[in-house]
């Protein structure tokens, strides 16, 4: 049943910062040309004798954006940590933020008179993984208490709501890779039953040796730039970066004559209850969080102009989502699939805000770049997958943004973009 | 539509593993032990899950601090610049119990981690109470799980004037539509309001659970779930009230037993 105008929730401003660009409009012209940006672990972040490309967001470019007077003096000097000290999953979530605000133009002080929601995604970011604390407390050393308490200070949702003096819900969603995408959707249930004005939501992920470590224990990380897709691809590429999104009922985007960038008009949720780490073979629940969110929205299959698929790299990952969205209907040339892990690389719970972003960008400008590093489609995936170098015409709007997770979690947001 | 409370379980402290889990649990750490047997431990009839039933159930899980223990071990692993072991990488993150209860108990709906500080027992029940109302599943299990470790008590203890060690533990609790048989409580109301603090002070909480009228200090995150659940196995009334007052917010949560 098609939903009223007051009951359309809209996307009124978006925001990003990860490998592929600082924010938004250099992560889209990444995107765009092709670019790959990542470069071999600067920093050890893998075991002495393993080298690996990571897509890194440079820290001085974060800060100087945090700094340059956005976020009020004010309000980052009641910080009792140095923004330096952050973590930077939290860097990174402030400088989308800020970019989030810019794109939107809403003022915080507007922001303040309302019910805002705060509903983010991380893997990495909750964890507590100083290895100097942890170090000094094996040996008895008095750990330094300032980061412990760094730790107590890091909830993802709660720093946003500190920094930008936000009310209203939070929720931080350790949904793994699915994080981002199943924030998004928790968001939406929040405005669907009225617990606030507007919500932001999406997802962060900061690099750090203990994701690096783990997916390579796991034997899924490339030693080259990842390829999603291809027929010789061998894992994924890490990455690091924050994707939100404002969202708010369209009724009252319109009443404050702000700008719609766009519309989430579905989600949907489903577990594989099939394995720890790896995807079901057919995709099994991904293929029910499809069919949950197109019945969330009333579209099908043949409405979809593009799906931007989580599209890691991996083999198991590969194979099960092109399984799962054949099962459901999709044909390749009906609908444009590709991945931006090319570009951004998995930045794990950031990584459904992220896409979220690129895929409401990609809507409103009418295309899509192909996924850097498909050169060669793998010919046994049974969905054509749009290549790199080359781009497509959008024949529709409506656009599927889709995420895997360990645990089994699968997350679909169904976005429609608008430029009215 | 009304959400009803259709069986309640907590565990505290190290738990027995039920026999036919022992296989599937044998590389598990407290963290996973704890949320399956919290799980079997609401004696629910239907689980595991049928096929046929698996894709109408959801499950949110709220943890303060997540598989804490297992992550030090990562991160033992990685101070020595030693391999990581995959299998405690993966019990590492947030929503390993998670998978590990819809693998179990063959949950393939909804399912959700949520993380906070500040009593994410109470933002599972909101999140799973919407998920039922909305009809996005038909049942909902939602479930706190703590284990904590030595160095979250250590710091702790440098920060209490009486050292203690939270007792790690689990509440499960599972949420069905008012409509059907085998209630227990409806939740009449859920809510949680944030008040974001720069000085938290989440290590040596100074809060209280009111109940009824009868204030309880809080001294540990799991406790108002584990006391609320005692309260409404055996209620002295038919209508119940629960109140967390904190600096960092507050937690509303009331109860009314069903006529049915």
């Amino acid at each position: 049943m098609q939903k009223t105008l007051s009951e359309k929730i809209g996307i009124s401003g978006y925001g990003c910062c990860c490998g592929a660009g600082i924010d938004h409009h250099s992560a889209w012209d990444t995107l765009k040309q092709g670019r790959v940006n990542c470069v071999m672990d600067p920093a050890r972040y893998f075991v002495p004798g393993r080298e690996a490309p990571l897509f890194l967001v440079n820290e001085e470019e974060i800060l100087d954006i945090i700094t340059s007077g956005v976020v009020p003096s004010s309000r980052s000097g009641d910080c009792p940590i140095a923004l330096n000290k952050l973590n930077r999953t939290i860097l990174l979530t402030l400088a989308a933020m800020i970019n989030l605000l810019k794109t939107a133009g809403v003022s915080l002080d507007s922001l303040q008179e309302k019910r805002v929601g705060v509903a983010v995604g991380t893997t990495v970011g909750c964890t507590f993984n100083n290895e100097d604390y942890y170090f000094d407390w094996k040996n008895d050393n008095n750990p330094d208490p300032a980061i412990m308490d760094q730790y107590l200070f890091s909830n993802l949702a709660e720093v946003v709501q500190k920094f930008f003096s936000l009310k209203g819900p939070r929720a931080v969603v350790t949904n793994a890779c699915a994080s981002g995408t199943d924030a998004i959707g928790l968001a939406k249930s929040w405005l669907d039953n009225d617990l606030c004005d507007c919500v932001i939501a999406g997802g962060a992920d900061g690099i750090a040796r203990i994701g690096c470590r783990g997916f390579n224990s796991l034997m899924l990380v490339s030693s080259t730039a990842c390829r999603p897709f291809d027929k010789d691809r061998n894992g994924l590429t890490l990455g690091e970066g924050a994707g939100l999104l404002l969202m708010e009922k369209e009724q009252e985007i319109k009443k404050r004559h702000g700008r719609l960038f766009g519309r989430l008009l579905g989600y949907g949720s489903s577990c594989d209850a099939y394995h720890p780490t790896a995807p079901h073979p057919e995709g099994r629940g991904l293929q029910q969080a499809i069919r949950n969110c197109l019945g969330d929205c009333g579209l099908t299959p043949e409405n979809i102009g593009l799906i931007n698929s989580h599209g890691t790299g991996t083999l198991a990952n590969d194979s099960a989502e092109t399984t799962a969205l054949s099962q459901c209907g999709f044909h390749g040339d009906k609908t444009t699939v590709i991945s931006t892990k090319g570009a951004t690389g998995h930045t794990l719970g950031a990584a459904g805000g992220v896409e979220a972003v690129l895929t409401l960008i990609s809507l409103n400008k009418g295309y899509s770049p192909g996924t850097i590093g498909c050169r060669n489609q793998d010919p046994n995936l049974p969905i054509s997958i749009v290549p790199e170098g080359e781009r497509r015409e959008l024949p529709n709007r409506f656009g599927m943004s889709q995420s895997l997770a360990f645990g089994g979690s699968n997350g679909v947001v169904l976005l429609e973009g608008y430029t009215g | 539509m009304s959400v009803v409370i259709s069986a309640i379980n907590t565990v505290v402290g190290e738990v027995e593993i039920a026999p036919q889990f022992q296989r599937e649990l044998r590389r598990a750490d407290d963290f996973i032990r704890l949320a399956v047997m919290s799980v079997h431990g609401l004696a629910v009839t239907e689980l595991p899950l049928d096929d046929d039933q698996s894709d109408n159930w959801g499950l949110v899980v709220g943890s303060s601090f997540g598989p804490m223990e297992t992550n030090f071990v990562v991160l033992d692993q990685i101070v020595k610049d030693e391999q990581t072991s995959p299998t405690y990488f993966s019990h590492s993150v947030f929503n390993g119990g998670a998978g590990y209860l819809t693998r179990i108990f063959n949950v393939r709906g909804y399912t959700a981690t949520l993380t906070d500080f500040f009593y994410p027992f109470f933002q599972a029940l909101s999140a799973g109470c919407q998920a039922v109302r909305t009809g996005l599943t038909k049942k909902c299990l939602v479930v706190q799980v703590e284990s904590y470790s030595d160095v979250l008590h250590d710091a702790g203890n440098a920060d209490r004037q009486k050292k203690s060690v939270w007792p790690m533990g689990a509440v499960a609790w599972l949420l069905e539509h008012g409509e059907t048989t085998n209630q227990h409580q409806v939740v009449n109301r859920i809510k949680t309001e944030f008040t974001p603090s720069w000085q938290p002070g989440y290590l040596n909480p100074a809060d209280n659970l009111i109940h009824n009228g009868e204030k309880t200090i809080i001294s540990h995150p799991l406790q108002p779930p584990l006391m609320i659940s005692s309260a409404l196995l055996k209620p002295e009334r038919k209508e119940n009230s629960f109140q967390i007052q904190s600096p960092n917010g507050s937690v509303e949560l009331q109860t009314e037993q069903s006529t049915t």
